[in-house]
């Protein structure tokens, strides 16, 4: 037996999906090799019988009729790409060729995250090519471009970068060319990686990239002179870079006449404004500022915080960390046992606690207002950012009041005009080049 | 298009911020104290002598294309460089100062009464380093989006001003004394005019055209005259002159009964920060760059940690508001000097390099 053979049967006793198994091609007896996980072996094997060889075929014609590729027993990880090997065991040579991949993604499913009322159901899926092609069929383009890109560190994953290139932006398509070239020999695993890849602080609250589901929302991304990166094995598309507006405008808007777009859009950041400031709004008008408040205000105020043991910092804290936990605990359960547990977080722990005099009915209609509010505007990874900025808010209110309240919406606004992405700021609508020109 | 209309207004918008900073904090006060009647004499003047600096200023800056003081006067040589950016720098550096503890001294009267001004202080000379370490484009993105915020807030809190104003006290309008340039009281008023120095270190940031900045010194103009004359139309110029804050105190004359707050003061107070944030953050991020061209040895980032520092000390110096008020009297000949020595030296100094560019491109 080939010395092919016993490197191949030696790795099979730790990669027990490695399959090897004898068989009959033509004229001689090979070894065929594959991942019986990823191959459908009989399939295979249908497909070398029907190929049109005859009972003579030699090695060089059977290498011929399946479009076959010469293999050493080093190059082991083409078999991971849904390869099948046949090894001619007497003269120790062998070749590879696409074997039959086996089925191991879902159908063409509807949006899980991001459903909007009158919109194509198609969204993003696992593999990669799906991801490509239903961004061809969406654009129908010949402008549109797609680049591969492998990071081969412990496993090895496919990613392409996507592009119009009539629209791009050729400084934005530089920079992430760049990035991603050399990061080539390192692990993609999740967003981090990418952050890191980038060459961007881990440590800022705002990501880089913009995840969608919707291939229209990414195709208008691209429209405006952003690439997408599509990750095999991720159902979203990475939009580079993330800026302001996605925070607030949708492509599903522009279905809708301009004024209504305008209304609406103008309502998400109201939304934005109210889901930050409104916590610490309370807080500094009530324990630090009461004088400017309107007299009937106050007191109406002062009225409903009769008997409540805990000073409004502490209320509208607590409250607030209960609420952060309930939408944590409810986004990862199951549907059914999810209501259930809103049920007694919002009805039975938030009328409880009003009647127990622990914290007054207003906070509670605050930080419910703001809640609401934060899930108005697009996209729930963009809800977690304005989340946290909406705690320190809340600690600087209670520390300074008006001024502090003030003063930390005057540091977020700095912090939204410092992020620079790719050399595209992130309020981008405040400089003055545009992107893609 | 909206990107080529922040092209051309990202200068006049923090022209405009950098002057509301100024003028809504001291200058009606200060300005009342200049004459007793006829208040939009000195007014004007002021107007004048800032148009035609701000013109010299503009001029040598066109002709000099991008450059920033630093860029223009490090190449005279070591002694004439120093003698005019030391001084330049110093001065950049006491608008910050004057600012943060007027905004502090703000907030202690009018909102955190029990607040101790060291806090206060430290929190906003931590908020301007932190504005002044995001960049110049950042700073100057921050200032558009700050200023279309702030602007109407503050023009709401001017316009409900309005009805409680008794115009009849503004007259009699015409003073043919002009004594306020008798006594150099005109002069002491004129620290409303600095904003005009800042604009020659945006040229390598942002375009800075002519004709929108002369447009928005128009509004800054209208705004000059307006902030003189409410204290004086709400209140009567005698009790208005013994008011430190006469500005505020008129904005909290005003009773809205639809709003739910009781004192219009607090939108004042709001977009009177974010401006003073604007022009401290420019001041303090171009001082640390002219320091960082004179000496590149050392890091832009701690010279900034070094002048934040400075700041806050210095502001922490001033005792009170007296005191305050002194200073400002004082550095009175100081400010003038560099009012007239900078744009006089920018535009020669402009007019030199064009001669010489024009010498290449001929010799070519």
């Amino acid at each position: 037996m080939g010395t092919y053979v016993d490197t191949i049967k030696s790795k099979c006793r730790t990669q027990h999906d490695l399959k090897i198994e004898q068989l009959r091609v033509g004229s001689i007896t090979m070894w065929m090799v594959g991942y019986e996980s990823i191959v459908n072996w009989e399939e295979t094997i249908a497909y070398i019988s029907n190929c049109g060889l005859t009972t003579e075929a030699a090695y060089e014609d059977i290498y011929v009729h399946l479009l076959g590729q010469e293999w050493v027993p080093e190059a082991l990880d083409v078999l991971l790409q849904g390869k099948v090997v046949l090894i001619d065991s007497d003269a120790d040579r062998a070749f590879s060729f696409q074997g039959k991949p086996k089925t191991l993604e879902r159908a063409i499913d509807k949006a899980e995250n991001e459903t909007m009322p009158f919109s194509s159901a198609l969204v993003f899926m696992e593999p990669l090519t799906t991801n490509i092609g239903i961004l061809r069929k969406t654009i129908h383009s010949p402008y549109l471009e797609v680049e591969g890109y492998q990071f081969k560190g412990i496993g090895t994953r496919e990613a392409s970068l996507v592009y119009l290139s009539e629209c791009v932006d050729k400084d934005l398509l530089e920079a992430v060319r760049h990035a991603l070239k050399k990061a080539a020999g390192q692990d993609l695993r999740n967003g981090q990686d990418l952050i890191r890849f980038f060459g961007y602080n881990r440590y800022h609250l705002v990501s880089p990239y913009h995840k969608t589901e919707i291939p229209g929302q990414a195709v208008a991304s691209m429209m405006n002179g952003r690439v997408v990166l599509l990750i095999d094995g991720e159902p979203t598309a990475y939009v580079l870079p993330l800026l302001f507006s996605d925070f607030i405008a949708l492509d599903w808007d522009r279905q809708l006449p301009l004024f209504v777009m305008t209304a609406l859009r103008s309502l998400r950041l109201l939304s934005i404004l109210i889901a930050l400031m409104t916590p610490g709004l309370y807080v500094a008008l009530v324990s630090v500022n009461p004088e400017t408040l309107r007299i009937e205000l106050a007191l109406s105020i002062a009225s409903s915080r009769i008997g409540i043991p805990l000073p409004t910092f502490l209320e509208m804290l607590l409250l607030l960390i209960i609420s952060e936990i309930i939408i944590e605990a409810t986004q990862r359960l199951p549907k059914s046992i999810a209501a259930a547990n809103t049920l007694i977080g919002g009805i039975v722990l938030g009328q409880a606690i009003v009647d127990a005099k622990l914290v007054s009915s207003l906070v509670i209609i605050v930080l419910a207002s703001s809640i609401t509010a934060n899930f108005a505007f697009p996209h729930y990874l963009n809800t977690l950012v304005v989340r946290i900025l909406r705690t320190g808010i809340i600690l600087l209110s209670g520390i300074f009041g008006i001024f502090g309240l003030f003063a930390s919406f005057i540091g977020v606004c700095y912090y939204a005009c410092s992020l620079q992405r790719f050399g595209v700021p992130f309020m981008n609508v405040l400089s003055p080049k545009k992107l893609g020109q | 298009m909206i990107n080529r209309w922040v092209a051309v207004m990202t200068a006049p918008i923090f022209f405009i911020a950098a002057h509301c900073s100024i003028l809504f904090a001291a200058y009606s006060r200060s300005m009342l104290h200049a004459t007793e009647y006829g208040h939009w004499e000195p007014v004007f003047f002021n107007i004048l002598i800032e148009l035609a600096l701000l013109l010299l200023l503009l001029l040598g800056l066109r002709k000099a294309g991008s450059k920033d003081y630093a860029d223009l006067f490090l190449p005279l040589g070591k002694w004439i460089s120093t003698a005019l950016l030391v001084p330049l720098v110093a001065f950049l550096m006491l608008i910050p100062v004057l600012a943060i503890r007027f905004f502090a001294e703000l907030m202690i009267i009018v909102f955190i009464a029990s607040s101790p001004i060291h806090a206060i202080l430290a929190f906003l000379c931590l908020l301007m380093l932190y504005g002044a370490s995001i960049g110049p484009q950042g700073i100057m993105r921050a200032s558009t989006l700050l200023t279309l915020i702030n602007f109407p807030i503050l023009l709401f809190a001017i316009g409900a001003c309005i009805p409680n104003a008794t115009f009849v006290k503004v007259f009699p309008l015409v003073n043919a004394s002009m004594d306020f340039l008798a006594e150099g009281k005109l002069f002491i008023t004129l620290f409303s005019i600095c904003p005009f120095l800042l604009l020659g270190m945006l040229p390598p940031i942002c375009k800075v055209k002519i004709l929108p900045i002369l447009l928005s010194l128009g509004v800054i103009a209208l705004l000059y005259v307006i902030i003189v004359y409410i204290p004086i139309s709400i209140y009567g110029l005698n009790a208005a002159k013994l008011m430190y804050f006469p500005l505020m105190t008129s904005f909290d004359s005003v009773n809205i009964s639809w709003t739910i707050f009781d004192r219009i003061s607090l939108f004042y107070a709001v977009a009177l920060l974010a401006f003073v944030m604007t022009i401290s953050t420019f001041t303090l991020y171009s001082s640390a760059l002219m320091v960082h061209k004179m000496i590149p040895v050392w890091r832009e980032k701690y010279i900034r940690y070094g002048l934040c520092l400075i700041v806050y000390i210095l502001s922490l110096v001033i005792p009170s508001w007296n005191r305050y008020i002194e200073i400002f009297t004082a550095d009175t000949w100081f400010r003038l000097a560099i009012y007239i020595v900078v744009p006089i030296a920018v535009f020669l100094r402009g007019g030199f390099i064009e001669r010489q560019e024009r010498k290449r491109v001929l010799s070519k």
